[in-house]
């Protein structure tokens, strides 16, 4: 009887175990950056994270600071094909920078799914049909961190501490900018000439060592030029932490971080709110396309929940305040919302030019998400490059 | 536009300090024949150590301390190796350089991109209400202010004190020393001890000042190597290095102004600077020191001018290790 | 013909000569053969002891870093790709130490080659059909590498100047100068970015086999650039005089053999092999130009030639170790969360150690 027993119970748990181990569905997950950067990368971890507790018999595996400068001599194709070694399912790329090793490794592993953050190559035709996009309308966020910091600055000088220079990011900065000329000239009714917004790229993601500008060193030089507000554009949180410090010497100055919503926490009193990205809701989607093998290839652009921007469940963008925002200005940062939401507020908005003179958008006319997107330079009333010259 | 000249005077001269202790410390360490290529990696194994201490003591100053003694261990391998066991310093300095990194970041995950403690801001009362001085030199952190002490104590060292004329003669000719009976063995191996020191304390800097925190990267990769080719520059003189390291940062500063009129050259270029800085000094020193050159100075008025400008006599013995026996 | 006087104390005075050669021969033999496994012992130590400090089994690290490095035949191509640079950098490196040169300078070397064969396909291509383009960039990568070593060299024998100062002076430069390039001339257009030039046309990229992602023209090209390595050294006036100069600057102005040029011509092989080095990068692996394109290969390949005290036999070996080391490591953040820099720890410790105990031995050697 005894024998009997335990050989049921081995038997059980042998089919259980080869049941798990069936239904497990593994996901590979590509950070450009460090998984715990309080940026773009940590917000992709965490929704995966998440994920992972919430979804049954779904596993992560991620691989953080996948960039040629922290992981020399290894290539996108070579990671996806030792993820494809451990079975994984579903691989998401979270970096522009991985565009073309993605596509590479699409193409040569039919068989398992991928997701391009950021890129458009589904939106273009070039990418093989595994191979999707996904993106938050972060225009959104940066609309209402320009807001703030317009409403903010004492010395009518904003600064941005731009990345590299692309579409995505053009179209970020100059969302910042709309945002912060609105409340400036709309709320504050002052003269928009006397508005300075700079915007400053230190050549990549992140900091590397000898590569990019030092991201320290530009934001410390804002201030040092009397910009009182920085909008952050890059990965990590440089231009926060030197706020933080110069808040220290009495200096009255602020940052608006971005990615993550927790990045407030590095400076709070210099912190006066992040825009950020919730992966979940996008990653949810995909991961459940997967999993139950009904992949169809898509470019999602996914927006806020404008019921509540903050909502985990259903807000793929969101803009949080710190603990240095006035309470006046959050009180008009609500109506700014409350204005985006219900469409009386609308920034992409003609006649808008660009920084040479150009006609972006004729005199009342709205932009499309197309025209957002692919945002070709920056916009009349913004100094620093638009690309490289 | 409106830029506050002060200011941006300041941030160079708090941005230079760091590196001045780095430097002046390769310098004592040179200026005793042994060259300590290691920097780079001992300036990030410092870093992690003083933030990791700083962070769980809670004690800044532990901190510094902790990192000072790793910067020396570090050095005591180099000085060690080179002059009790005969491997040559060059190949043991490099290794160390990129090991040391390694191993920085490899013991360093727990600490990495965690909030820790922070060295305060602090001005000298009186001082800092000196108009436009005060605000440039007196407004800063005690570590800059130190850095003021360090460059001056250097210089007193070498130039005026018995020791440091002891010291600067193990280097200049190990052979002389030893028959004037100076213990040079034992004086290289203190003061590279001593620069290694130094050198910790200045990777400590950047974890708790001037970049805080811990991380890969940290940010203060590649100033090792740049505090190598400054000592250079400087000619080995205290005077000449802390002058180079105030160049370096005004222009790293420079670079990112610049990048409104130059677009097509990122401001890091300007950082590379120093580099063939660092090899056309070295051609000029060589050019002076030829004979013939030398001997057409005496006569041309010009040549002599500059002779005397670039004059600087690198440790003769620099690198090579005089064994007795 | 001379004449010889045969004695029987001459006859033992021979024999014992002989003996004592036989001796030295066998010490001589004995000696490495002590030395490597007190040297692998050693690392294995330390590094146990290290991986056991932060708190983690070094059997399950040993294990994944083997299985990374060859356990699928995914990773036995990445390890071969990192084998065939730094192979052919440490070969490169093996005639500058010859001379005893210290040519840190390799590193940008590398970075030459890899603008001189981006510069080639930038210029000509599609001007003229690929295959030219890239056999041209193959010898643009030569020619700029070697002439980056020369720059260098011309430095240490005209100019006075350390080669370990001008080297390494010259590899910021380098970096400066592609940071440049990426920035500037060779921007993406409506792009401004540091992560690299716009990727090459495929046809520009050297062919791999099917699932086995090694072009087979790189493996070749370092296995032929370590043969005629071993040719030269072994077989040739050419190699003869460099071990003559090695060994005796003096000697060599004696006989006649100018340093300077024997210098300035192993500067340029070595500059020469890190180009193709670079080439391969650029066509073979990254398929563009990025900032990081040396990927470190020409420190690592220092570490290389240094632990394989500077002879040429064991620097395949110690190459294809190093290489399994870097390649198995990115397993380490994976699946234990702890940082890969652990493959250069070990790296470094190896030729630490090695320093140590060989002049340690030759220590003990010259007291008795």
């Amino acid at each position: 009887m005894k024998r009997f027993l335990l050989s049921f119970i081995v038997f059980l748990m042998a089919l259980f175990s080869f049941q798990a181990a069936k239904a497990e569905f593994k996901f590979g997950l590509l950070l450009v950056g460090p998984y715990n950067d309080h940026g773009w990368s940590q917000a992709h971890y965490e929704a995966g994270k998440e994920l992972e507790k919430e979804l049954k018999d779904v596993k992560m595996i991620y691989i953080d600071k996948v960039n040629p400068a922290d992981r020399p001599g290894i290539t996108i194709p070579e990671l996806v094909d030792d993820l494809a070694d451990k079975g994984v399912k579903l691989i998401i790329a979270n970096s522009d920078d991985m565009k073309d090793g993605i596509k590479e490794a699409a193409k040569e592993h039919p068989e398992i799914y991928f997701i391009h953050i950021s890129g458009d190559d589904a939106l273009t035709g070039k990418a093989p049909k595994n191979l999707s996009n996904l993106m938050g309308k972060m225009v959104y966020g940066k609309m209402m961190a320009g807001f703030v910091a317009g409403m903010t600055t004492k010395t009518g000088k904003i600064g941005y501490l731009g990345p590299l220079v692309n579409d995505e990011t053009r179209r970020l900065t100059v969302a910042a900018y709309l945002g912060a000329r609105y409340a400036w000239v709309n709320v504050l009714h002052k003269d928009p000439k006397k508005l300075k917004f700079k915007v400053n790229w230190i050549g990549f993601w992140f900091n590397i060592p000898g590569v990019t500008a030092d991201p320290t060193q530009v934001s410390k030089n804002f201030f040092n030029e009397m910009y009182d507000v920085i909008i952050s554009g890059i990965d990590t949180t440089e231009a926060l932490v030197v706020a933080g410090q110069m808040r220290k010497k009495g200096k009255n100055v602020w940052a608006i971080p971005y990615d993550y919503k927790g990045a407030c926490a590095i400076a709070p009193k210099a912190c006066l709110g992040v825009p950020y990205f919730n992966w979940k809701p996008g990653y949810k989607h995909f991961i459940e396309m997967a999993k139950s093998d009904k992949w169809k290839q898509e470019w999602l652009w996914l927006g806020p929940d404008w019921k509540n921007i903050n909502n985990s469940e259903t807000s793929s963008v969101g803009f949080v305040t710190g603990p240095a925002i006035k309470p006046s200005v959050k009180k008009e940062l609500n109506k700014f919302i409350k204005g985006l939401a219900t469409g009386k507020i609308q920034l992409f908005k003609g006649p808008l030019y660009y920084q040479d003179g150009t006609v972006l958008l004729k005199s009342n006319e709205a932009a499309t998400d197309k025209q957002i997107w692919y945002m070709k330079k920056l916009l009349k009333g913004m100094e620093g490059q638009s690309a490289a010259k | 536009m409106a830029i506050e000249y002060t200011t941006i005077l300041a941030t160079i001269v708090s941005g230079a300090a760091p590196l001045i202790f780095a430097s002046l410390g390769e310098t004592i360490t040179e200026r005793g024949g042994i060259i300590n290529l290691s920097l780079d990696g001992t300036i990030l194994l410092s870093a992690m150590t003083g933030f990791g201490v700083a962070y769980k003591t809670g004690n800044i100053l532990y901190g510094f301390i902790a990192a000072g003694i790793v910067g020396m261990i570090i050095a005591g391998i180099v000085a060690g190796s080179t002059l009790f066991l005969r491997v040559s310093q060059v190949a043991v300095g490099f290794v160390l350089a990129l090991m040391c990194k390694d191993l920085a970041y490899f013991l360093g995950n727990p600490f990495s991109r965690i909030q820790g403690p922070q060295l305060s801001y602090m001005p000298i009362p009186i001082l800092e209400k000196i108009p436009v001085i005060g605000k440039i030199f007196f407004q800063q952190n005690i570590m800059v202010y130190l850095s003021y002490i360090l460059i001056s104590a250097t210089w007193f060292f070498l130039y005026k004190t018995k020791l440091g004329m002891m010291l600067r003669c193990s280097g200049e000719n190990p052979e002389v020393a030893f028959i004037r009976g100076i213990p040079a063995e034992k004086l290289k191996f203190l003061f590279t001890l001593l620069g290694g020191f130094l050198v910790g304390v200045s990777g400590a800097l950047y974890s708790l000042s001037v970049k805080p925190g811990w991380g890969r990267p940290q940010g203060a990769e590649g100033i090792g190597w740049i505090a190598l080719a400054i000592v250079i520059f400087g000619g080995w003189e205290p005077l000449k290095v802390a002058l180079g390291c105030y160049l370096f940062s005004f222009l790293q500063i420079t670079g990112i102004l610049l990048q409104d009129r130059f677009t097509s050259v990122p401001a890091q270029v300007f950082q590379v600077a120093p580099f063939p800085l660092m090899i056309f000094m070295l051609l000029i020193i060589n050019f002076f020191n030829k004979k013939e050159v030398q001997e057409k100075a005496q006569t041309n008025r010009f040549l002599k001018i500059l002779a005397k400008i670039f004059k600087a006599s690198p440790p003769a013995s620099l690198g090579k290790v005089f064994y007795r026996g | 013909m001379s004449n010889k006087i045969v004695t029987p104390e001459g006859i033992k005075l021979q024999k014992k000569m002989k003996r004592k050669e036989r001796d030295e021969k066998i010490k001589k033999f004995l000696k490495p053969v002590i030395r490597t496994p007190v040297v692998i012992f050693a690392v294995f130590i330390i590094v146990t002891l290290l991986i056991v400090a932060i708190g983690v089994n070094p059997l399950e690290v040993y294990s994944l870093l083997l299985k990374g490095s060859l356990g699928s035949k995914y990773r036995i191509a990445r390890v071969l790709n990192v084998w065939i640079p730094l192979t052919l950098c440490a070969c490169g490196l093996l005639y500058t130490f010859s001379l005893g040169l210290w040519n840190i300078g390799i590193e940008g070397q590398v970075m030459l080659g890899a603008i001189g064969t981006t510069a080639i396909f930038k210029w000509f291509y599609p001007q003229i059909p690929a295959q030219y383009a890239i056999f041209a960039g193959f010898l643009a990568s030569i020619i700029a590498g070697g002439v980056w070593a020369l720059l260098a060299g011309i430095l240490k024998t005209k100019g006075g100047v350390n080669e370990i100062f001008a080297g390494l002076g010259l590899n910021f430069v380098a970096q400066g100068l592609i940071l440049w390039l990426i920035f500037g001339p060779w921007k993406r257009p409506g792009i401004a970015s540091m992560s690299g030039t716009e990727p090459f046309n495929r046809e520009l990229w050297l062919s791999t086999i099917k699932g086995f992602r090694v072009a087979p023209i790189g493996l070749v090209l370092a296995v032929v650039f370590f043969i005629s390595t071993v040719f030269i050294f072994k077989y040739t006036r050419l190699g003869l005089f460099f071990k003559a100069i090695g060994d005796n600057p003096a000697a060599g102005t004696l006989f006649g053999i100018s340093v300077n040029r024997y210098s300035l011509l192993a500067m340029f092989f070595a500059g020469a092999a890190a180009g193709i080095a670079g080439f391969f990068q650029t066509t073979g692996v990254y398929h563009r130009l990025i900032p990081a394109i040396s990927s470190n290969y020409g420190y690592l390949a220092l570490l290389v030639v240094m632990l394989a005290n500077f002879k040429y036999w064991p620097v395949p070996f110690i190459a294809f170790f190093f290489a399994c080391l870097n390649v198995g490591s990115i397993q380490l953040p994976m699946v234990l969360k702890i940082d890969s820099s652990l493959s250069g720890i070990i790296q470094g410790l190896s030729v630490l150690v090695f320093l140590v105990i060989y002049n340690f031995q030759k220590m003990k050697e010259r007291k008795s």
